[in-house]
């Protein structure tokens, strides 16, 4: 196996490169399975929010959901609150795979971690002042009633895509032994 | 010492020194403002009284809903109205204790207040009475012409409050109301 393309340091611990380029098809893959991690958590931790603070375990779902259902979806059955589900993690798995091809396959957990939070900075203000404004009116609006878990939110979402490096790294070792350096 | 470092260092001590002087006298008219808004009603104390009230009536009548409801869709909505105007009483007695207001039963001032206070009252005893199909009318059409109201009152009253936390709470509070209203209006238009 060619260690071209293994480098020493962080990032790196015994693990034996395939070859293919850092920001390829493991980094996209790692990116997607990361961010639908990051998004259930995220989903998890917003939906137990919601339930202890009265307002509902399924509100958040709703409130995703109101992009397809408007302002009815608050009430809406079964059929919404799915249609919430499949929306937050169709949207985890593009900003996880944004995320995975930015940060490549080489790069250590801690570092992905941090670099995680401020990607979870910058995706809340995208879709605080632009993305729901524009597609989701009514959780807009809700949002503005819990803007400090509305952030916290995204900072778990974004701590969570520290797995993207370690996942990229299994996919690109195609689930093989890993080999010391 | 020089003269110019002398100099400096005495315009920086004042510098401070008014720094100090200001920020103590931004506190002072503060804490004076919120003071007095603890001793004299005002529109913004009002206001928060107002919006409490409607709170309990707005919880109760969803629990009605909640319990009477025939149409599951009446039923949800009560369940949405109650769970909101609950997180919202939440949000009202928080800053009337960070204000340190009471909140007092509000008395109406004018004859249209007063009217629109018993239309609400028969409205409640109304529902309270009703069963089946005529329940969830009447609570949809309450709903809808309650919420209605409701926010013309706060943009109206708006524009003159005082408080910014009230002015911001009034901000945030309306767009919900707004969502109850539509709520309510789509299910009765789907009748």
């Amino acid at each position: 196996m060619s260690q071209a393309n293994v480098q020493p340091g962080l990032g790196n611990r015994g693990w034996q490169d395939r070859g293919g380029t850092d920001r390829g098809g493991s980094a996209v893959a790692g990116g997607i399975v990361a961010g639908l991690i990051a998004g259930v958590v995220m989903g998890v931790v917003s939906m137990l929010h919601a339930a202890a603070t009265g307002l509902g375990f399924f509100l958040p779902l709703r409130l995703i959901a109101a992009t397809a259902y408007g302002v009815d979806a608050e009430i809406g059955g079964a059929n919404v609150i799915t249609a919430g589900l499949a929306l937050h993690l169709i949207a985890s798995m593009i900003f996880g795979l944004i995320f995975g091809v930015l940060v490549g396959r080489r790069m250590h957990a801690g570092v992905a971690f941090v670099w995680g939070l401020i990607y979870g900075i910058v995706v809340w203000a995208l879709m605080t002042f632009i993305g729901l404004p524009s597609i989701d009116p009514t959780m807009r609006a809700r949002v503005a009633m819990m803007p400090i878990s509305w952030f916290i939110n995204h900072l778990v979402f974004g701590g969570m895509l520290f797995l993207t490096p370690l996942l990229s790294r299994a996919f690109a070792h195609g689930g093989g032994r890993s080999v010391a350096a | 010492m020089s003269r110019n470092r002398t100099i400096g260092l005495f315009s920086a001590i004042a510098a401070v020194f008014l720094l100090g002087a200001g920020i103590g006298i931004a506190q002072e008219t503060a804490a004076k403002k919120s003071n007095e808004a603890a001793k004299n009603p005002s529109l913004d104390v009002r206001v928060l009284s107002t919006i409490h009230a409607t709170n309990a009536i707005e919880v109760e009548a969803g629990k009605l809903a909640q319990q009477k409801g025939q149409s599951d869709t009446v039923r949800k909505l009560g369940d949405r109205i109650a769970r909101d105007h609950l997180s919202s009483d939440k949000m009202v007695t928080d800053l009337a204790h960070k204000k340190k207001v009471e909140l007092d039963p509000v008395k109406p001032q004018t004859d249209e207040e007063k009217q629109q206070h018993e239309k609400r009252v028969k409205m409640m005893e109304k529902l309270r009475n009703l069963q089946g199909s005529e329940f969830d009318s009447a609570f949809l059409k309450f709903m809808e012409e309650g919420h209605a109201r409701s926010i013309e009152k706060l943009q109206a009253s708006r524009e003159k409050l005082q408080d910014g936390d009230v002015r911001d709470l009034v901000n945030k509070l309306l767009p919900i109301l707004e969502q109850h209203r539509e709520l309510a209006a789509h299910q009765e238009g789907h009748k």
